[in-house]
Protein backbone atom coordinates (compact mmCIF):
# COMPACT_ATOMS: atom_id res chain seq x y z
CA UNK A 1 0.00 0.00 0.00
CA UNK A 2 1.34 3.40 -0.84
CA UNK A 3 0.36 6.31 1.28
CA UNK A 4 1.27 9.46 -0.45
CA UNK A 5 0.88 13.03 0.47
CA UNK A 6 -1.51 15.01 -1.64
CA UNK A 7 -0.07 18.49 -1.77
CA UNK A 8 -2.62 21.08 -0.86
CA UNK A 9 -1.20 24.45 -0.05
CA UNK A 10 -3.93 24.97 2.51
CA UNK A 11 -2.70 22.18 4.74
CA UNK A 12 -2.08 23.35 8.23
CA UNK A 13 -1.72 20.44 10.57
CA UNK A 14 2.03 20.69 10.92
CA UNK A 15 1.95 24.45 11.39
CA UNK A 16 -0.87 24.22 13.90
CA UNK A 17 0.98 21.61 15.90
CA UNK A 18 4.19 23.61 15.76
CA UNK A 19 2.50 26.75 17.05
CA UNK A 20 0.58 24.91 19.74
CA UNK A 21 3.74 23.25 20.99
CA UNK A 22 5.96 26.32 20.95
CA UNK A 23 3.62 29.22 21.59
CA UNK A 24 4.32 29.72 25.26
CA UNK A 25 8.07 29.54 24.90
CA UNK A 26 8.34 31.78 21.87
CA UNK A 27 5.97 34.31 23.32
CA UNK A 28 8.43 34.76 26.14
CA UNK A 29 11.39 34.80 23.83
CA UNK A 30 9.74 37.59 21.86
CA UNK A 31 8.78 39.46 25.00
CA UNK A 32 12.32 39.27 26.29
CA UNK A 33 13.80 40.31 22.96
CA UNK A 34 11.58 43.36 22.72
CA UNK A 35 11.47 43.96 26.45
CA UNK A 36 7.79 44.66 26.15
CA UNK A 37 4.74 42.45 26.48
CA UNK A 38 2.68 44.00 23.68
CA UNK A 39 5.56 44.42 21.27
CA UNK A 40 6.63 40.87 21.96
CA UNK A 41 3.22 39.49 21.11
CA UNK A 42 3.09 41.55 17.94
CA UNK A 43 6.56 40.43 16.96
CA UNK A 44 5.72 36.78 17.47
CA UNK A 45 2.45 37.00 15.57
CA UNK A 46 4.07 38.86 12.67
CA UNK A 47 6.80 36.25 12.55
CA UNK A 48 4.40 33.32 12.66
CA UNK A 49 2.29 34.79 9.88
CA UNK A 50 5.40 35.07 7.74
CA UNK A 51 6.44 31.59 8.74
CA UNK A 52 3.06 30.23 7.69
CA UNK A 53 3.52 31.62 4.20
CA UNK A 54 6.84 29.77 3.95
CA UNK A 55 5.91 26.78 6.08
CA UNK A 56 6.07 24.18 3.35
CA UNK A 57 9.62 25.07 2.40
CA UNK A 58 10.82 25.63 5.95
CA UNK A 59 9.34 22.40 7.26
CA UNK A 60 10.83 20.40 4.46
CA UNK A 61 14.25 21.93 4.27
CA UNK A 62 15.15 23.10 7.71
CA UNK A 63 14.51 23.44 11.38
CA UNK A 64 11.42 25.60 11.88
CA UNK A 65 12.52 26.43 15.42
CA UNK A 66 15.78 27.90 14.21
CA UNK A 67 13.98 29.68 11.41
CA UNK A 68 11.46 31.23 13.78
CA UNK A 69 14.15 32.31 16.24
CA UNK A 70 15.98 34.06 13.46
CA UNK A 71 12.77 35.73 12.32
CA UNK A 72 12.19 36.96 15.86
CA UNK A 73 15.69 38.37 16.22
CA UNK A 74 15.68 40.00 12.79
CA UNK A 75 12.10 41.16 13.18
CA UNK A 76 12.98 42.81 16.46
CA UNK A 77 15.81 44.69 14.78
CA UNK A 78 13.50 45.80 11.97
CA UNK A 79 10.84 46.92 14.39
CA UNK A 80 13.38 48.86 16.39
CA UNK A 81 14.77 50.58 13.29
CA UNK A 82 11.29 51.42 12.08
CA UNK A 83 10.34 52.74 15.44
CA UNK A 84 13.51 54.79 15.68
CA UNK A 85 12.83 56.41 12.28
CA UNK A 86 9.31 57.26 13.25
CA UNK A 87 9.91 58.43 16.78
CA UNK A 88 13.42 59.69 17.31
CA UNK A 89 14.19 60.03 20.95
CA UNK A 90 17.25 61.02 22.86
CA UNK A 91 17.48 57.80 24.77
CA UNK A 92 18.19 54.50 23.07
CA UNK A 93 14.82 52.78 22.64
CA UNK A 94 16.09 49.38 23.60
CA UNK A 95 17.00 50.60 27.01
CA UNK A 96 14.05 49.72 29.08
CA UNK A 97 12.79 52.01 31.76
CA UNK A 98 10.70 49.35 33.39
CA UNK A 99 7.34 50.76 32.33
CA UNK A 100 6.45 48.23 29.65
CA UNK A 101 8.10 45.02 30.65
CA UNK A 102 6.89 41.51 29.79
CA UNK A 103 5.93 40.73 33.35
CA UNK A 104 7.17 42.81 36.23
CA UNK A 105 10.64 41.51 37.13
CA UNK A 106 10.96 40.39 40.67
CA UNK A 107 14.69 40.54 41.10
CA UNK A 108 17.59 42.77 40.20
CA UNK A 109 18.88 40.33 37.63
CA UNK A 110 15.70 40.36 35.60
CA UNK A 111 15.61 44.13 35.69
CA UNK A 112 19.23 44.20 34.56
CA UNK A 113 18.42 41.95 31.60
CA UNK A 114 15.74 44.36 30.45
CA UNK A 115 18.20 47.24 30.61
CA UNK A 116 20.70 45.53 28.33
CA UNK A 117 21.15 46.91 24.81
CA UNK A 118 19.15 45.07 22.20
CA UNK A 119 21.91 42.89 20.77
CA UNK A 120 23.28 41.94 24.16
CA UNK A 121 19.83 41.09 25.43
CA UNK A 122 19.22 38.93 22.37
CA UNK A 123 22.36 36.93 23.08
CA UNK A 124 21.37 36.46 26.70
CA UNK A 125 17.88 35.34 25.69
CA UNK A 126 19.18 32.87 23.14
CA UNK A 127 21.87 31.45 25.40
CA UNK A 128 20.03 31.34 28.72
CA UNK A 129 16.34 31.23 27.89
CA UNK A 130 16.44 29.30 24.63
CA UNK A 131 19.40 27.27 25.87
CA UNK A 132 21.22 27.50 22.56
CA UNK A 133 24.87 26.72 22.11
CA UNK A 134 27.21 29.50 21.07
CA UNK A 135 27.26 28.11 17.55
CA UNK A 136 23.48 27.93 17.27
CA UNK A 137 23.01 31.34 18.84
CA UNK A 138 25.51 32.83 16.41
CA UNK A 139 23.60 31.27 13.53
CA UNK A 140 20.37 32.81 14.76
CA UNK A 141 22.02 36.19 15.23
CA UNK A 142 23.66 36.00 11.85
CA UNK A 143 27.13 36.62 13.21
CA UNK A 144 30.32 34.69 13.84
CA UNK A 145 30.85 32.70 17.01
CA UNK A 146 33.62 35.10 17.91
CA UNK A 147 31.34 38.11 17.58
CA UNK A 148 28.72 36.34 19.64
CA UNK A 149 31.22 35.54 22.36
CA UNK A 150 32.27 39.14 22.47
CA UNK A 151 28.69 40.39 22.77
CA UNK A 152 27.98 37.70 25.32
CA UNK A 153 30.96 38.73 27.39
CA UNK A 154 29.95 42.38 27.36
CA UNK A 155 26.40 41.47 28.33
CA UNK A 156 27.53 39.41 31.28
CA UNK A 157 29.88 42.14 32.42
CA UNK A 158 27.05 44.61 32.33
CA UNK A 159 24.75 42.25 34.19
CA UNK A 160 27.40 41.65 36.81
CA UNK A 161 27.93 45.32 37.28
CA UNK A 162 24.24 46.10 37.41
CA UNK A 163 22.94 43.24 39.43
CA UNK A 164 25.93 42.19 41.48
CA UNK A 165 24.09 38.93 41.79
CA UNK A 166 25.38 36.74 39.02
CA UNK A 167 27.65 34.03 40.16
CA UNK A 168 26.65 30.91 38.35
CA UNK A 169 26.59 30.89 34.60
CA UNK B 1 23.47 33.39 44.37
CA UNK B 2 21.31 33.68 41.31
CA UNK B 3 21.50 31.66 38.18
CA UNK B 4 20.67 33.56 35.03
CA UNK B 5 19.01 30.66 33.27
CA UNK B 6 16.88 29.80 36.27
CA UNK B 7 15.92 33.39 36.76
CA UNK B 8 14.71 33.83 33.18
CA UNK B 9 12.71 30.63 33.22
CA UNK B 10 11.21 31.44 36.60
CA UNK B 11 10.26 34.81 35.26
CA UNK B 12 8.53 33.25 32.28
CA UNK B 13 6.79 30.72 34.49
CA UNK B 14 5.04 33.53 36.33
CA UNK B 15 3.22 34.53 33.16
CA UNK B 16 0.33 32.77 31.47
CA UNK B 17 0.91 32.78 27.72
CA UNK B 18 -2.72 31.96 26.95
CA UNK B 19 -3.89 29.96 23.97
CA UNK B 20 -2.13 30.50 20.65
CA UNK B 21 -4.36 32.30 18.11
CA UNK B 22 -3.68 29.67 15.48
CA UNK B 23 -6.79 30.36 13.45
CA UNK B 24 -6.05 34.06 13.26
CA UNK B 25 -2.46 33.36 12.30
CA UNK B 26 -3.50 31.00 9.54
CA UNK B 27 -6.04 33.45 8.21
CA UNK B 28 -3.50 36.24 8.21
CA UNK B 29 -0.93 33.95 6.65
CA UNK B 30 -3.39 32.87 3.99
CA UNK B 31 -4.13 36.48 3.12
CA UNK B 32 -0.45 37.31 2.98
CA UNK B 33 0.23 34.29 0.85
CA UNK B 34 -2.55 35.29 -1.51
CA UNK B 35 -1.01 38.73 -1.84
CA UNK B 36 2.39 37.21 -2.48
CA UNK B 37 0.85 34.93 -5.04
CA UNK B 38 -0.85 37.81 -6.75
CA UNK B 39 2.52 39.49 -7.06
CA UNK B 40 4.11 36.45 -8.60
CA UNK B 41 1.04 34.78 -9.93
CA UNK B 42 2.44 33.07 -12.98
CA UNK B 43 5.09 30.96 -11.36
CA UNK B 44 3.05 30.00 -8.34
CA UNK B 45 0.02 29.10 -10.38
CA UNK B 46 2.03 26.91 -12.67
CA UNK B 47 3.70 25.16 -9.77
CA UNK B 48 0.37 24.49 -8.13
CA UNK B 49 -1.10 23.30 -11.35
CA UNK B 50 1.73 20.85 -11.69
CA UNK B 51 0.99 19.47 -8.30
CA UNK B 52 -2.72 19.37 -8.87
CA UNK B 53 -2.15 17.53 -12.07
CA UNK B 54 -1.19 14.44 -10.19
CA UNK B 55 -3.69 14.88 -7.42
CA UNK B 56 -6.20 12.19 -7.22
CA UNK B 57 -9.68 12.86 -8.20
CA UNK B 58 -12.17 10.06 -7.85
CA UNK B 59 -12.14 8.25 -11.10
CA UNK B 60 -8.77 9.74 -11.97
CA UNK B 61 -6.53 7.72 -9.77
CA UNK B 62 -2.79 7.96 -10.04
CA UNK B 63 -2.65 4.22 -10.09
CA UNK B 64 -3.91 1.83 -12.68
CA UNK B 65 -7.33 2.51 -14.16
CA UNK B 66 -10.12 1.28 -11.96
CA UNK B 67 -12.67 1.00 -14.68
CA UNK B 68 -12.39 -2.75 -14.60
CA UNK B 69 -13.70 -2.89 -11.06
CA UNK B 70 -17.33 -3.26 -12.06
CA UNK B 71 -16.57 -6.17 -14.33
CA UNK B 72 -14.24 -7.88 -11.93
CA UNK B 73 -15.25 -11.14 -10.33
CA UNK B 74 -16.50 -11.20 -6.77
CA UNK B 75 -13.81 -10.25 -4.25
CA UNK B 76 -11.93 -13.27 -3.10
CA UNK B 77 -9.26 -11.93 -0.78
CA UNK B 78 -9.38 -9.43 2.09
CA UNK B 79 -7.30 -7.02 0.05
CA UNK B 80 -9.72 -7.21 -2.83
CA UNK B 81 -12.68 -6.83 -0.54
CA UNK B 82 -11.12 -3.79 1.02
CA UNK B 83 -10.35 -2.36 -2.40
CA UNK B 84 -13.95 -2.90 -3.42
CA UNK B 85 -15.22 -1.16 -0.28
CA UNK B 86 -12.84 1.74 -0.90
CA UNK B 87 -14.03 2.05 -4.48
CA UNK B 88 -17.64 1.97 -3.44
CA UNK B 89 -17.02 4.54 -0.74
CA UNK B 90 -15.03 6.89 -2.94
CA UNK B 91 -17.76 6.94 -5.54
CA UNK B 92 -20.44 7.94 -3.05
CA UNK B 93 -21.23 11.14 -1.26
CA UNK B 94 -20.24 11.07 2.39
CA UNK B 95 -19.63 13.15 5.48
CA UNK B 96 -16.40 12.83 7.42
CA UNK B 97 -14.65 13.76 10.64
CA UNK B 98 -10.87 13.56 10.83
CA UNK B 99 -8.78 13.69 13.98
CA UNK B 100 -5.07 13.75 13.27
CA UNK B 101 -2.60 13.69 16.15
CA UNK B 102 1.01 14.47 15.48
CA UNK B 103 4.06 13.83 17.63
CA UNK B 104 7.36 15.15 16.35
CA UNK B 105 9.94 15.29 19.08
CA UNK B 106 12.52 17.30 17.14
CA UNK B 107 10.04 20.13 16.87
CA UNK B 108 8.75 19.70 20.41
CA UNK B 109 5.36 18.70 19.06
CA UNK B 110 3.78 16.31 21.49
CA UNK B 111 0.41 14.79 20.64
CA UNK B 112 -1.10 17.88 19.02
CA UNK B 113 -4.44 17.10 17.41
CA UNK B 114 -6.08 18.77 14.43
CA UNK B 115 -9.73 18.14 13.67
CA UNK B 116 -11.52 18.61 10.36
CA UNK B 117 -15.16 18.04 9.50
CA UNK B 118 -16.95 18.14 6.20
CA UNK B 119 -18.84 16.41 3.45
CA UNK B 120 -18.11 15.73 -0.20
CA UNK B 121 -19.80 14.70 -3.38
CA UNK B 122 -16.92 13.40 -5.49
CA UNK B 123 -19.05 12.98 -8.59
CA UNK B 124 -20.12 16.59 -8.57
CA UNK B 125 -16.71 17.80 -7.37
CA UNK B 126 -18.51 19.54 -4.55
CA UNK B 127 -17.79 19.65 -0.85
CA UNK B 128 -17.17 21.64 2.27
CA UNK B 129 -14.59 21.28 5.01
CA UNK B 130 -13.98 23.19 8.21
CA UNK B 131 -11.00 23.21 10.51
CA UNK B 132 -11.27 25.67 13.35
CA UNK B 133 -12.45 28.89 11.79
CA UNK B 134 -11.02 28.13 8.40
CA UNK B 135 -13.41 26.83 5.79
CA UNK B 136 -12.92 25.64 2.25
CA UNK B 137 -15.55 24.85 -0.34
CA UNK B 138 -15.54 23.08 -3.64
CA UNK B 139 -18.51 23.95 -5.83
CA UNK B 140 -18.72 22.13 -9.15
CA UNK B 141 -14.95 21.96 -9.29
CA UNK B 142 -14.34 25.59 -8.29
CA UNK B 143 -12.26 25.90 -5.13
CA UNK B 144 -12.88 28.63 -2.55
CA UNK B 145 -11.23 29.31 0.79
CA UNK B 146 -12.38 31.70 3.48
CA UNK B 147 -10.28 34.76 4.21
CA UNK B 148 -12.38 35.61 7.27
CA UNK B 149 -15.99 35.26 8.28
CA UNK B 150 -17.17 37.36 5.35
CA UNK B 151 -14.65 37.28 2.54
CA UNK B 152 -13.55 34.41 0.32
CA UNK B 153 -10.84 33.75 -2.20
CA UNK B 154 -11.52 31.92 -5.44
CA UNK B 155 -8.66 29.47 -5.86
CA UNK B 156 -9.72 28.35 -9.30
CA UNK B 157 -10.45 24.86 -10.54
CA UNK B 158 -9.70 22.00 -8.21
CA UNK B 159 -10.52 18.50 -7.10
CA UNK B 160 -11.84 17.11 -3.85
CA UNK B 161 -8.31 16.46 -2.66
CA UNK B 162 -7.21 20.02 -3.39
CA UNK B 163 -9.52 21.67 -0.97
CA UNK B 164 -8.79 19.53 2.07
CA UNK B 165 -7.50 21.42 5.07
CA UNK B 166 -6.49 18.42 7.13
CA UNK B 167 -4.03 16.92 4.74
CA UNK B 168 -0.49 17.67 5.69
CA UNK B 169 2.13 17.60 3.05
CA UNK B 170 4.72 19.14 5.31
CA UNK B 171 5.42 17.06 8.34
CA UNK B 172 3.99 13.64 7.70
CA UNK B 173 5.46 13.10 4.33
CA UNK B 174 3.67 9.90 3.58
CA UNK B 175 0.26 10.51 5.01
CA UNK B 176 -2.67 12.24 3.54
CA UNK B 177 -5.47 13.16 5.84
CA UNK B 178 -8.17 13.57 3.28
CA UNK B 179 -10.56 10.72 2.76
CA UNK B 180 -10.38 10.64 -1.00
CA UNK B 181 -6.63 10.12 -0.93
CA UNK B 182 -6.91 7.43 1.68
CA UNK B 183 -9.65 5.63 -0.15
CA UNK B 184 -7.55 5.61 -3.26
CA UNK B 185 -4.61 4.27 -1.27
CA UNK B 186 -6.72 1.54 0.20
CA UNK B 187 -7.48 0.26 -3.27
CA UNK B 188 -3.84 -0.70 -3.46
CA UNK B 189 -3.66 -2.09 0.04
CA UNK B 190 -0.82 -4.44 0.75
CA UNK B 191 -1.06 -6.87 3.64
CA UNK B 192 -4.70 -7.01 4.63
CA UNK B 193 -6.30 -9.27 7.21
CA UNK B 194 -9.99 -9.66 7.69
CA UNK B 195 -11.36 -9.19 11.20
CA UNK B 196 -14.79 -9.12 12.73
CA UNK B 197 -16.42 -6.07 11.18
CA UNK B 198 -13.46 -4.92 9.19
CA UNK B 199 -9.84 -5.25 8.23
CA UNK B 200 -6.38 -4.58 9.51
CA UNK B 201 -3.55 -3.65 7.26
CA UNK B 202 0.15 -3.03 7.40
CA UNK B 203 2.43 -1.37 4.90
CA UNK B 204 5.85 0.12 5.34
CA UNK B 205 5.63 2.24 8.49
CA UNK B 206 1.86 2.25 8.51
CA UNK B 207 -0.56 0.09 10.44
CA UNK B 208 -4.27 0.57 10.61
CA UNK B 209 -7.77 -0.73 10.87
CA UNK B 210 -10.78 -0.27 8.63
CA UNK B 211 -14.37 -0.76 9.67
CA UNK B 212 -16.83 -1.61 6.93
CA UNK B 213 -20.62 -1.67 7.00
CA UNK B 214 -22.92 -2.36 4.06
CA UNK B 215 -19.96 -2.47 1.75
CA UNK B 216 -18.73 0.98 2.67
CA UNK B 217 -15.99 2.18 4.96
CA UNK B 218 -17.30 3.73 8.15
CA UNK B 219 -14.10 4.24 10.09
CA UNK B 220 -10.51 4.25 9.12
CA UNK B 221 -7.68 4.59 11.63
CA UNK B 222 -3.99 4.36 11.03
CA UNK B 223 -0.73 5.09 12.70
CA UNK B 224 2.47 6.11 10.99
CA UNK B 225 5.80 5.71 12.73
CA UNK B 226 8.22 7.37 10.42
CA UNK B 227 11.93 7.22 10.97
CA UNK B 228 14.09 10.24 10.31
CA UNK B 229 14.62 10.79 6.62
CA UNK B 230 16.43 13.27 4.43
CA UNK B 231 13.29 15.39 4.29
CA UNK B 232 11.76 15.05 7.75
CA UNK B 233 12.62 14.33 11.34
CA UNK B 234 11.15 11.21 12.88
CA UNK B 235 7.48 11.53 13.74
CA UNK B 236 4.42 9.55 14.57
CA UNK B 237 0.95 10.37 13.44
CA UNK B 238 -2.36 8.90 14.47
CA UNK B 239 -5.28 9.58 12.19
CA UNK B 240 -8.87 8.54 12.67
CA UNK B 241 -11.46 9.19 10.00
CA UNK B 242 -15.12 8.52 10.50
CA UNK B 243 -17.22 8.43 7.38
CA UNK B 244 -21.01 8.58 7.37
CA UNK B 245 -24.12 9.84 5.58
CA UNK B 246 -23.41 7.86 2.44
CA UNK B 247 -25.52 8.77 -0.53
CA UNK B 248 -27.00 11.84 1.04
CA UNK B 249 -27.13 14.97 -1.01
CA UNK B 250 -24.28 17.41 -0.41
CA UNK B 251 -25.29 20.98 -1.11
CA UNK B 252 -22.67 23.66 -0.93
CA UNK B 253 -23.40 27.29 -1.68
CA UNK B 254 -21.04 29.22 -3.89
CA UNK B 255 -19.57 31.80 -1.55
CA UNK B 256 -18.78 34.46 -4.13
Amino acid sequence: MTFRSEPTDTTDAGFTAFVAAGWSRYLWTARLLTGDRQHGEELLQESLVKLYTRWKRVARNGDPHAYLRRMLVNGNVSRWRRWRREEPVAEAPDRQDGRAVPVEPNDALQRAVLRLPRQQRAVIVLRYFEDLSEKDAAAVMGCSVGALKSTHSRALAKLRAESSLLTAY
Amino acid sequence: MTDLKTSLHDWAARSDAGAPPVDALIKAGTRRRARNRAAGAGVAALALAGVVGVALAPGASTGSPSTTTAAAPAPATPAMELAAAATSTADSTYAFTIDATLTLADWQIDHVTTTCKGAVDPGQKTGVIKSGHVEARLVSGEHYISKDTVHWVDRGRGTVADFMLCGDDNVPSVTASDPSSILQSLKKAGTVTKTAGGYTFTADNVTGTVQVADGKITEFAYQVDQKKSADYPAYSRDVTMKLSAYGEKVSVAKPL
